[in-house]
């Protein structure tokens, strides 16, 4: 088997999150939800997870871009920056289109994209691969 | 920037002409660039984006009237006044043709140049502010069409989901497990989503030019119809629904079905927010050519931070009590847009872990009159 993903699925849809746990628990990855932003980033420390899946648009739109470059960039999340963070909207919508300026897409862009609803199959090979990156990064 | 807001270009090739010229403006507050021909002065404009130039029609060179298309080809919104020694009718016409604001024959008085420039630089704040008004309307309705979609997707999504994953895991035993449960919220997310679209309806229709009827109703009548709609959903609850509007009492001018629905919204929340054994309570009373109809229940409340925003499409309140109970977002707006459009208002009042009472004001039906009858009907 592929490394043993450790997600953690930062969404406000309890149902979203209740099927693709189904679908990542079948092999073998750990999951942990939390509802909110706030939560997914008090509980990175406890869960130590190797993966992120992260929803645009939760409280408000923005929402999901603010945890986003608070792992990225904020010193306090420092030691979880590597981590691979995935995110997930049900509307295409990239960065450039939400913020003017350059610099600040880029201090949002996610590590990868996807568009809900996801297809299983690739759910879990973009979870793995990440998975599989993060572990890298920890060995190097 | 800021001293771009008042800078005045000034094209002429006589030399005493633009002297006065700025000696005029300057003291009048603006700051005035000179130039001696058409193509110095294009070459200007393009760099500083005036909002008003002045320039003498008759010229070597580049002409004023051949000035004034190119002027326009920078920035359509710059104001182009047009000095003319030779005043026909015939040039300042083809001039304003062109695009030129208004026209100076010369000679002119200084408070005549003042005047002109001062009226020019009015119209270009007043288009500056129309274009900007209208980028922002853009902007909002971009977003707004964005978060509609939104709504309207994520039950979608999450029923999308769950089948993928059914389909998916068919043989394993915990899907089988899960099943029935699974089906359940896909049926409970599809009536999300039924939901969102009738209400989003509802909201449009509203704010379209349909024919309303406008007649006597009698509010005493619509909120013992709809209450009396509700008693067995309200018994399952033990909650208590009380009518204490008195017949003739709270009359308005208005759409039967329009009002049913506005009072229905707000009694379904009274209901769907309340606690176990509460309340709800219709009261209303008249005065000043007014009516006041209150709906108050003993429920989980409003925390005060969201007391403003409970009225926009689709925010609704995040807390325990409310993360239960399935809405749309849309049942307050309907009832702010259906109270406004007979110029009336819904408001609020609540307290957390208390209740809230929602207070509509309507204006009070009053008997027409024969001649106002008469010229309702067109007569």
């Amino acid at each position: 088997m592929a490394v043993q993903a450790n997600v953690l699925v930062i969404d406000d849809d309890v149902d979203f999150v209740a099927s693709i746990r189904a679908i990542l628990e079948s092999k073998g990855h750990r999951v942990t939800h939390a509802d909110c932003g706030k939560e997914g980033l008090r509980k990175l420390a406890e869960i130590k997870p190797n993966v992120i899946l992260l929803d645009v648009m939760m409280e408000d739109e923005s929402a999901g871009y603010g945890v986003n470059q608070a792992i990225k960039y904020q010193g306090a999340y420092q030691a979880f920056r590597n981590i691979p963070i995935i995110m997930l909207s049900s509307i295409q919508e990239s960065p450039d289109e939400l913020y003017g300026r350059a610099s600040e897409v880029d201090m949002i862009r996610p590590d990868l994209y996807l568009t809900k609803p996801v297809d299983p199959v690739r759910l879990i090979e973009v979870v793995e691969r990440a998975a599989a990156r993060a572990g890298s990064d920890a060995m190097a | 920037m800021s001293e771009a807001a008042g800078t005045v270009v000034v094209i002429d090739d006589d030399y005493a002409m633009r002297l006065s010229c700025r000696k005029i403006l300057e003291k009048t507050g603006f700051h005035v660039e000179t130039f001696e021909d058409g193509i110095q002065g294009l070459e200007a404009i393009a760099r500083l984006k005036p909002p008003l130039v002045v320039v003498d029609l008759k010229m070597p060179g580049l002409s004023g009237m051949e000035v004034i298309p190119r002027v326009r080809d920078i920035d359509p919104l710059i104001v182009v006044v047009v000095i003319t020694g030779y005043a026909t009718i015939d040039t300042a016409v083809e001039a304003m043709q062109n695009g030129a604001y208004d026209f100076l024959p010369k000679p002119f008085s200084p408070d005549e140049l003042r005047l002109i420039v001062k009226r020019g630089m009015e119209r270009h704040r007043l288009a500056l502010e129309s274009r900007q008004a209208e980028i922002e309307r853009e902007l909002m309705r971009r977003r707004f069409v964005t978060f509609v979609s939104h709504q309207l997707q994520t039950p979608l999504v999450a029923i999308h989901q769950y089948l993928d994953v059914l389909k998916q895991l068919e043989d394993s035993p915990e899907v089988q497990a899960r099943r029935q449960e699974w089906f359940d919220r896909c049926l409970k997310r599809t009536e999300e989503l039924q939901g969102i679209i009738k209400d989003w309806l509802t909201l449009s229709q509203l704010e379209g030019e349909l024919a309303r009827e406008r007649v006597r109703v009698d509010l005493h009548q619509i909120v013992g119809d709809i209450l009396a709609t509700y008693e067995q959903m309200a018994r399952a609850e033990g909650l208590t629904l009380e009518n204490r509007l008195k017949e003739n009492t709270c009359v308005v001018r208005g759409d039967r079905n329009c009002l049913s629905v506005l009072f229905d919204n707000l009694i379904v929340n009274a209901i769907k927010y309340n606690r176990p054994g509460g309340r709800v309570t219709v009261e209303g009373r008249a005065g000043n050519g007014e009516v006041f109809v209150s709906v108050q229940d003993t429920g989980i409340g409003i925390p005060e931070k969201y007391q403003a925003m409970i009225f926009d499409e689709f925010f609704r309140v995040k807390g325990e009590g409310a993360k239960t109970t399935t809405g749309t977002g849309l049942g307050l707006p309907i009832c702010r847009r259906i109270a406004r459009e007979v110029g009336g208002a819904v408001t609020v009042e609540s307290q957390e872990n208390v209740g809230s009472t929602f207070v509509v004001r309507l204006p009070a039906f009053r008997e027409e009159t024969a001649e106002a009858k008469a010229a309702g009907c067109g007569l």
